[in-house]
Order: C-alpha cells, then sequence, then structure tokens
C-alpha cells in the first residue's frame, strides 16, 4: 500500500517534469525520441522513397569518445535530436572518453558491431595519437561517412602583452625572450601547432601541457603563460570583451570571423592545422546501409536545428564526402608524424 | 538596478518552481543512490531542457546540481556509503552518529548546513563574482601545487589512530591516480599495454569500492544477526535548529571555504569538504569527537561541499569556463540553447544572468522545504532488512560504476577496490586518506610540473608566489603544531 502511493508519486512527478519542458518551448519538441506530432514532413519523404534499406531497425547510437558538454558532445547532441526527428527510431549519444580519443575508437574498431553504432572522432585520433602511443585500431577498420564540423586553431595572448601580431612575437627570439605555451594536452594538435611555428621562428619555448582547452585559456587570461593556442569558438567572446588578442590562425585560409587576423602561412611559416571531425561506422557495414544513413545524417545536417546549432556554437561545417574523409585523414597523418618525428615525442 | 529587480520577480513563475522542486527531489534521489552522483544526473537531464526556455533548463540542472550535491549525505550517513565523492568527508562522524541512533539528527544538521552554505555561494555569486573570478585566475601552477599540498595535509586530522598507515595509503591513493595517460608528457603509466589502464583508474568506480562494496562486504557478515537497532526519534531532532545555531560559526567558516575552493576552476567539492572538515577539527575544542560522531564535522564537511554550488558558477559565468564536469555540462546546455556563457553574456542578458542567480538561492530554500520531510522518509532506510538492503545497493553499485563510462571495466575496478577497502582496514590502514590521495593526487602532480616547466625548473616559483607560500606555510603548520603541541603537553606532564 505505502509502496504504491510512492510509485504513484513518482509517476506522476515525472510525468509533470516532461509537461514542464514541453510546455516552455512552443516551437521544437522536447530531446530525441518518437516524435509524434509535429515533426517534419519533408522526413516521410525521405524514408519512403529509399524502403529498399530496411535500416534502421533499432535504435541508433552515437559514440563519442570525449566527455559530456565538450563541443565534440555539443555536436552529437544537436546530430542526433535533428536525426531522430527524421526517422522512427530514438537516436542517443553515449559518451565513453579517455586516453584522447584512442578507447572508444579501439572499442568500435575490435567489436565492429551494425551500422546502428556511429563513431565520432576527430582527425587527432588518427593522425597524431598512432604517432604517440600503439594504438589498437587503423582508419582500415572503419568506413567514413561524412565530414562535420571544422575548428581552425588560433594563436592567441593576453590583452596585456606586449605583442600584437606575428612578426612581434618573432622579434622575441632576438630579444631573447623566454616564452611558455599553454595548450590543451601533449601531443595534441595545439601543442603541436605551437612547436611548430617556435621551432621554424627559432625562439626557445617551453610547452606546457593543461587539461583540455578551458584551463589553458583561464591559464592565459590569469598571465601564467605567454601564448596559447585553442579554438576560436570558445575564446571569441574574450576577444570581444578585450581580455585576449589573437594573432594569427594555423590553417590555410583566414577564419571568416577574424578576417583581419592573419594566417601563418601568410607570414612564411607552413603549419596547417586546424581540427576537423567526422562520422564513422564499421568497415563491415554493406554499401547500401551506409548510403541510407549518409542520407539520413546529411539531412539531417540541412536542418535548420542542426545549421542554427552550428552558428551559436561557432562551428563551421565541413563539407567532405567518406571518401574524402579518408584522404585527407591519410594525408594528416604522414604531415603530422613528421612535426612528432622532430619533437622526439614519436613512439616509434 | 531595474534588472535586478525584474529578475528577481521573474523567478518566481510556475513554471520555474515547479521545475526546481522536481530537478531537487530527483538531485536527491541521484546524490543519495551510491555510484549515481549529481554530475551523472545533471548529465542525464541535459537532453530533456533541449525543450525548455533558457532560464526553465538551468533551474532544472542547478535543482539537481544542489539537491544531488546534498543527496550524497543521505547515504553517507545511513549507510556508510558516500553517494558522491564530495561527501566522502560526511561518512566518518554521520555513520558513526547513525550507528548511535541519530541518524536523522545528522541528516538535519546536514541539510541546514548544506542549505545555508548554498544560499551564501549563492549570494557570493550575485555580489562579489566578478572580483572572486579575479582572484581566481591568480591561481597558476604553483598555487595549485600548494593548495593540493595543503590539501593533502589532512591526511594528517583523518588518520589519527595511526599517521604512518594514514600516509601509506595516502601515498598509495596517489599512485593509483598516475596510472594512465601522463597528464604533461602524453605517455601511458602502469598501463601494461593494456587499452584500459591507459584511459587510468576513474574516481567513482574507485570510491563505490572503498566505501560502499567493503561495507556490504562487512556488512553480508552479520546479515544473519537479527539487529534491534533503534532508530532515531524523528520529533525529537526537530530541535535540531537549536543544533543549527550551535554550529552556526562552523557553518560559516565551511561555507566560505566551499565558496573559496568553488571559484577556482578545477577543484571541486571533494577537496572543499575535506578543508572544512579539516579546519572545524583544528579549531574544535572536542577534537576527540571527530570521527567518532561529531556534528560539527558533518556541518563542516556538508556546508564545504555545498558552497561550492554557487561558487563553481563563478567562472562558469563570468568567464565561460567550467570549473569542473556539472559546470561543463552546463556549459553546454547554455550553448544548445544559443547562449555562450563569459563576460559578453552579463552585457547581452543581464536580466537573465540575474535569474539564474536568483534561481540558485530559490533551489536552496526549496531544498530546505524538501529535505526537512525528505528526511523522516530516510531516516526510515535504517529500518529495511539487511538481507534486503545489501542486494539492491550492490546491483546499484554495479551500475553506478558502469554508467561511468558505459564500460564493465569500470565494474571490475570497484571490485578491487572493494577488496582493498575490505582488507586494509583490518590492518589498521584507513581508506579516506587513500581516496584524498586519488583526488589529489592528479593536481599535485601536474601542477607540480607545470610550475617547474613555467620557472624554467626554478624550485623558488613556489615560495615566490605570494599564494603559494601561504599554503606552504599554512601545510608547514598543520603538520607541526599537532607535534609540537604534543611534545609541550608532554613536557608539562613529565613536569608534573
Amino acid at each position: 500500500m505505502r509502496k504504491s502511493n510512492v510509485l504513484g508519486l513518482l509517476a506522476v512527478l515525472s510525468f509533470l517534469f516532461l509537461l514542464a519542458a514541453c510546455g516552455s518551448s512552443s516551437s521544437d519538441n522536447a530531446s530525441g525520441g518518437d516524435e509524434s506530432g509535429n515533426a517534419g514532413s519533408d522526413s516521410e519523404e525521405g524514408s519512403e522513397q529509399e524502403a529498399e534499406v530496411d535500416y534502421p531497425t533499432k535504435p541508433i547510437e552515437i559514440v563519442v569518445p570525449w566527455a559530456a558538454g565538450g563541443s565534440s558532445d555539443q555536436t552529437a547532441r544537436a546530430l542526433a535530436e535533428a536525426m531522430s526527428s527524421n526517422i522512427d527510431q530514438n537516436v542517443t549519444v553515449t559518451n565513453r572518453e579517455g586516453a584522447g580519443g584512442t578507447i572508444a575508437t579501439a572499442e568500435v574498431a575490435q567489436s565492429q558491431p551494425d551500422a546502428h553504432t556511429i563513431l565520432l572522432d576527430a582527425v587527432g585520433v588518427f593522425t597524431t595519437q598512432p604517432h604517440l602511443k600503439n594504438v589498437q585500431y587503423s582508419i582500415d577498420d572503419f568506413k567514413a561517412i561524412t565530414g562535420l564540423t571544422y575548428e581552425p586553431i588560433v594563436l592567441a595572448v593576453n590583452a596585456d602583452s606586449p605583442w600584437d601580431s606575428i612578426e612581434d612575437l618573432a622579434a622575441a627570439k632576438e630579444e631573447g625572450t623566454q616564452i611558455s605555451y599553454g595548450h590543451s594536452g601533449a601531443g595534441g594538435l595545439p601543442d603541436l601547432a605551437q612547436a611548430g611555428f617556435f621551432d621554424q621562428a627559432g625562439i626557445e619555448a617551453e610547452s606546457i601541457a593543461y587539461e583540455g582547452q578551458n584551463p589553458a585559456v583561464s591559464a592565459l587570461l590569469g598571465g601564467h603563460v605567454d601564448t596559447i593556442a585553442a579554438h576560436p569558438g570558445s575564446i571569441m567572446q574574450h576577444v570581444e570583451s578585450g581580455d585576449i588578442k589573437i594573432l594569427g590562425v594555423f590553417s590555410p585560409e583566414r577564419y571568416e570571423e577574424l578576417p583581419d587576423v592573419p594566417t601563418f602561412e601568410e607570414k612564411g611559416y607552413s603549419i596547417d592545422m586546424s581540427v576537423w571531425k567526422f562520422l564513422l561506422v564499421s568497415e563491415e557495414t554493406p554499401d547500401d546501409v551506409k548510403n541510407k544513413l549518409t542520407e539520413i545524417v546529411e539531412e539531417a545536417m540541412a536542418s535548420d536545428s542542426y545549421q542554427q546549432f552550428l552558428e551559436d556554437a561557432n562551428l563551421t561545417p565541413m563539407d567532405l564526402s567518406g571518401e574524402e574523409v579518408v584522404e585527407r585523414l591519410k594525408d594528416n597523418k604522414t604531415q603530422h608524424g613528421e612535426i612528432i618525428e622532430n619533437m622526439g615525442l614519436s613512439a616509434e | 538596478m531595474e534588472v535586478i529587480v525584474n529578475s528577481l520577480i521573474d523567478v518566481f513563475t510556475f513554471n520555474n518552481i515547479l521545475v526546481i522542486f522536481l530537478g531537487v527531489f530527483a538531485g536527491f534521489i541521484f546524490g543519495a543512490l551510491p555510484g549515481l552522483t549529481a554530475t551523472m544526473g545533471v548529465a542525464l537531464m541535459l537532453p530533456i531542457t533541449y525543450g525548455m526556455s533558457p532560464t526553465l533548463a538551468m533551474m532544472a540542472l542547478l535543482g539537481m546540481y544542489c539537491g544531488g550535491t546534498y543527496g550524497g549525505s543521505i547515504s553517507a550517513i545511513l549507510i556508510r556509503t558516500p553517494g558522491t565523492p564530495a561527501s566522502a568527508a560526511t561518512v566518518m562522524d554521520g555513520y558513526a552518529l547513525a550507528e548511535k541512533g541519530k541518524a536523522a539528527e545528522a541528516l538535519r544538521i546536514s541539510l541546514f548546513a548544506s542549505v545555508f552554505a548554498g544560499v551564501f555561494s549563492g549570494l557570493a555569486l550575485l555580489l562579489i563574482a566578478p572580483q572572486l573570478s579575479k582572484f581566481a585566475l591568480e591561481f597558476g601552477p604553483a598555487e595549485f601545487f600548494a593548495l593540493a599540498v595543503f590539501g593533502l595535509t589532512m591526511i594528517a586530522s583523518i588518520s589519527s589512530d595511526n599517521l604512518r598507515k594514514g600516509v601509506i595509503m595516502g601515498i598509495f591513493g596517489m599512485f593509483v591516480s598516475t596510472i594512465g595517460i601522463d597528464p604533461i608528457g602524453g605517455l601511458s603509466r602502469f598501463s601494461f599495454g593494456n587499452d584500459e589502464l591507459i584511459g587510468g583508474i576513474n574516481l567513482i568506480p574507485a570510491l563505490i569500492g572503498l566505501f560502499a562494496i567493503s561495507e556490504i562486504i562487512n556488512k553480508s557478515q552479520t546479515a544473519h544477526i537479527k539487529s534491534n537497532e533503534e532508530v532515531s526519534n524523528v520529533k525529537k531532532a526537530a530541535s535540531s535548529i537549536r543544533t543549527f545555531f550551535k554550529h552556526f560559526k562552523t557553518i560559516v567558516k565551511s561555507s566560505a571555504i566551499g565558496t573559496f575552493i568553488g571559484s577556482i576552476p578545477g577543484t571541486g567539492p571533494a577537496i572543499a569538504s575535506f578543508l572544512s572538515y579539516n579546519e572545524a577539527k583544528r579549531s574544535s575544542k572536542n577534537k576527540e569527537e571527530f570521527g567518532k560522531g561529531s556534528m560539527d564535522g558533518i556541518a563542516a564537511a556538508e556546508a564545504g561541499n555545498n558552497g561550492v554550488t554557487g561558487a563553481t558558477l563563478i567562472p562558469l559565468l563570468t568567464l565561460g569556463i567550467p570549473g569542473d564536469t556539472v559546470t561543463a555540462v552546463m556549459l553546454g546546455a547554455l550553448m544548445m540553447q544559443g547562449l555562450a556563457p563569459g563576460p559578453q553574456l552579463f552585457q547581452t542578458s543581464a536580466d537573465m544572468m540575474y535569474t539564474i542567480m536568483f534561481g540558485l538561492i530559490l533551489v536552496n530554500i526549496m531544498m530546505l522545504f524538501q529535505g526537512y520531510f525528505a528526511v523522516k522518509f530516510f531516516a526510515k532506510i535504517k529500518n529495511i532488512p539487511v538481507n534486503m538492503l545489501l542486494p539492491s545497493l550492490l546491483i546499484l553499485c554495479f551500475i553506478g560504476s558502469f554508467a561511468v563510462n558505459n564500460t564493465v571495466f569500470d565494474a571490475k575496478v570497484m571490485l578491487v577496490f572493494g577488496l582493498i577497502g575490505f582488507i586494509a582496514p583490518k590492518f589498521g590502514f584507513p581508506v579516506t586518506p587513500m581516496l584524498l590521495g586519488i583526488v589529489l593526487g592528479p593536481i599535485a602532480e601536474t601542477s607540480f610540473r607545470q610550475a617547474l616547466s613555467v620557472s624554467r625548473g626554478d624550485w623558488m616559483i613556489f615560495v615566490t608566489e605570494p599564494i603559494s607560500l601561504v599554503f606552504l606555510l599554512l601545510s608547514l603548520l598543520s603538520i607541526l603544531l599537532p607535534v609540537i603541541r604534543s611534545l609541550i603537553s608532554k613536557k608539562t606532564n613529565e613536569k608534573a
């Protein structure tokens, strides 16, 4: 008797919670799930045309090898939400962090699940990690579905610093200034990009590793390091508030939001490093299923809600086909391998 | 000013209050169940909040966060298993009190302390957030190292029976924290080529193992014996308003420590609660009582960890930098709402910022009411027959460990630590110092190596930075004072 009261209360409470969740949003429905009412009508057309391939037959899981709340996780969740409003199945996100993304990637590579498990990965997992340690996977264990997002890496200094440009910083060589540069972790692309620059500029600089980008940004704000390399998304507001200056971009092209900031290539340093993310499935996935999945993902990526998310999160979409993803990964791998070897970090 | 008044009014909408009520309720449950933490609850709640307005979403998450942080003390007190790492300091005194039949009183004081600390840190967020965040940025590698060292001296106060064994366990804990990828060099250590070990030992499974599993084994040995344990008289405990004022000084001090620690990104509630506990014990007149059922100890630990709740929002809202996993998830929630927390947000949507801050205070007030009634209910857990309680707990432990990273490896880690937690105390080795080592080890190591890189190998960096120097001196004092004091008392004894 007592127990059933408690259960009843629980049921009522959880119902109220959902009610509050839905009541406040006028336009779109709550999270993923069987969207019954207002899900877009164009999605139905899409699924009817492709009726030959029986996919998906159960909920789709997107594995994210990083912690909840990060930009990969946010991207996965925004995509999952857009996907589940187009298909009859739930799309869930599983976070399986650890060892720079290699644990989750190795797990998927070894278990070879069916196409209902999708892996979101970032370039470093395939291009730098294999040089840094022995990993139990390679790109040959996967088929790529599509490129997702692209985030440039920029070099930033505190607003109080004497340097206003790449030239100023390079001049530090003559002054004999000792520079310490912060980054999100040893062997990560922000580490390699700065190491490459200081090496080419002939400046002696000390690498200070932080655990993640946020601690590195606070170290720069607090004046504990001289420079950091980071993604512009999360530091743009410090640029706007006048606490941080961005000196250069480690990509061949300038960053849209910062048209006045030069690239390192323009200044004569050949460094091309940016983080881009993509979706993978098991290598054993049949081509027709893969095509169907690609279609579902591309449709979700074109949706208004996903586009809005990209804009809000300062992310640039990466328009790459599966084949191009694999090709580019192999290119990047050789390139990054050389820098890692120069730094003496190589595991081989 | 108008913005602030408007925000204050905005908080009191039906939807906000309803969502806070449910968030706190869910938080209690997540916090109280071993293995399910406030962090996990917030992460699970995240997708539900996507459909809500930004304020409403934050209210739900804050309710979960504060409720979960308090909830951790419920199981710590009742069944000696801290629901979250932040309640590990509560276990020692809370369980001792529960065994004496004072469970409800312990739960009440922990509730009052939590609520007071939560409101305290909420006010700090409202009034001095920009100043606090500036100060927090002063914390560089040297300062973090000194803080971690100061934290590690707490081993002395939580292993009073045998300092040597406490230190051994503390160092063992620090060793465990070195397993996996080296945070500076990126190389793997003690992993023996095993992919799972490369990922390192996660704090949550270790915590569940050390406290919950070991306690389950202990309890199951006597499960067949019918106990006629008395359950505390809940009505009698109503006088605990008076107890609250009795411990008022400790609670205020601990709230301040919690708020201070919370405002520094990368610290967290576990450190805050241990520091507060340590300070309460240091300044207490009845030191012997600590660890054996001190109300003051519970009040300190719980005020310490709930003082963190509001303060962690300081770096999040003012700088856009999340200080721990919970605020990282909240950052994600705000980003999904199209809001990027940071210096700009105060200019573009100040009204919402203030609504969130008032919401945090409201969450704590709600917690007081809900907790007041929930305590009566929770205290009854002590009445559940052991043969029913233990299997259900065991299941929860496995689920909790697995859920941290969705891997069976963490469940195995939990079992190994369960054995350590069961066997070590039999030889007089306390487990709490080990937990302290696991929590503080990585901070100490990383910041130590970062500091020496920044200074190009110059050790003077630790004493030339003022904040670092202060903490190192405090650590030295906290080690030396008890020794000196005991020497003096020995001498006076000899004279007499």
